[in-house]
């Protein structure tokens, strides 16, 4: 992600739309990628990143000008992702997945568009280990990181982790993708 | 080369795949959803957040000083009034004013009580069937009264041997409490 330019974050403190927007629409494409792989659908990737970014134009002034905001921005959008997986992870009772390769008319292409797609991968894990393969391997945080923020111990993160790479692995050994 | 490191490389292999293509999922922007967040941003800028209004402490000093002034008011009134002195009075000459007695059932001695019925010579005299020379011959002597006016001393012992309610009998009694029975 390019820097974001100072006239925006300028404009951004004094609460100014014009700005707000300038920066939502900077900001807009690697935010919702990392949302969309913790949520289960378009339309809730789109509504943690708006929860989001209403958290970040309203408490702009609040960043430290030390600090990095593209950093601080991303800190509260997993934030936010999180909040929706712990919120929800106790609802997800079929995967996208085997739900498109059971409708009368799907078509062996389409299953294999599905499994190809890195998203649907990620959908057909369980909640919780979506989440934990996604904030150790992609965001780079550590089990005891993973654990406070999931609101669980540091031994059920190495296992959630352990148990997402072994599904993920025999997905894309089938797809042969590897 | 140990059994897990086979299957180590498989997951970092797993682990790469996903960081190479988590940058390449295809995004395109909605202005749908830049004009929902520009809507919640207008609300919550046209109703902020409602600043917690001032409230005085009840229980700050000047409450108390307060209080304790009219404290002080209250007893010194209440004190005006003679009502504290007149709680301690006998209540014989508190109840007057509720109860009126005629002069025959007045006849008892002065420390009857006059809200509990009270025996006179003629209905004591009529349960008993005693001699009316003879009791109050011995009220008499005691009282150092007219004979004729005085009831008798033992009103009690009088209408107890009558079956009649004795002042002790007539006494409050503490409700019972009622029994809840659980078939």
């Amino acid at each position: 992600m390019t820097a974001i330019p100072e006239s925006i974050l300028e404009g951004c403190r004094k609460k100014e739309r014009r700005a707000q927007e300038q920066l939502y629409r900077h900001c807009y494409a690697p935010f919702l990628r990392l949302c969309l792989r913790y949520a289960e659908c378009p339309a809730d990737a789109a509504d943690i990143l708006n929860k989001a970014f209403f958290n970040i134009l309203t408490k702009f002034d609040q960043f430290r000008e030390e600090g990095n905001v593209l950093g601080w921005m991303k800190r509260i959008v997993i934030h936010a992702a999180v909040d929706y997986v712990r919120a929800n992870r106790r609802f997800r009772y079929h995967s996208p997945m085997e739900v498109a390769a059971d409708l009368p008319g799907a078509s062996t292409a389409d299953a294999t568009l599905l499994e190809n797609d890195l998203l649907a991968l990620l959908r057909e894990l369980p909640f919780t280990s979506s989440a934990v393969f996604n904030l150790f391997v992609v965001e780079g945080y550590s089990h005891r990181e993973v654990g406070e923020l999931l609101g669980i111990s540091e031994a059920n993160s190495k296992w959630h982790l352990h148990h997402a790479r072994k599904l993920l692995q025999h997905k894309l050994q089938q797809t042969a993708a590897l | 080369m140990t059994p897990n490191q086979p299957e180590k490389k498989e997951y970092s292999r797993v682990d790469a795949y996903f960081r190479q293509n988590a940058e390449d999922i295809p995004v395109t922007f909605d202005p749908a959803n830049w004009n929902a967040l520009a809507a919640a941003l207008d609300a919550a800028a046209g109703n902020p957040t409602k600043t917690l209004v001032h409230r005085p402490n009840r229980l700050g000093k000047g409450w108390w000083v307060s209080g304790i002034f009219l404290l002080l008011l209250g007893a010194a009134w209440w004190t005006r009034q003679g009502a504290v002195i007149n709680a301690f009075q006998p209540a014989s000459q508190g109840n007057t004013k509720t109860i009126r007695l005629d002069s025959e059932q007045l006849a008892t001695p002065e420390r009857a009580q006059p809200a509990l019925p009270v025996l006179t010579n003629k209905i004591l005299l009529q349960k008993t069937g005693l001699k009316p020379e003879k009791v109050s011959a011995t009220s008499a002597e005691k009282y150092d009264l007219p004979a004729a006016t005085i009831a008798p001393i033992d009103t009690t012992i009088a209408s107890q041997n009558a079956g009649l309610p004795t002042n002790d009998s007539l006494k409050i009694l503490p409700a019972k409490k009622k029994k809840h029975i659980f078939w």
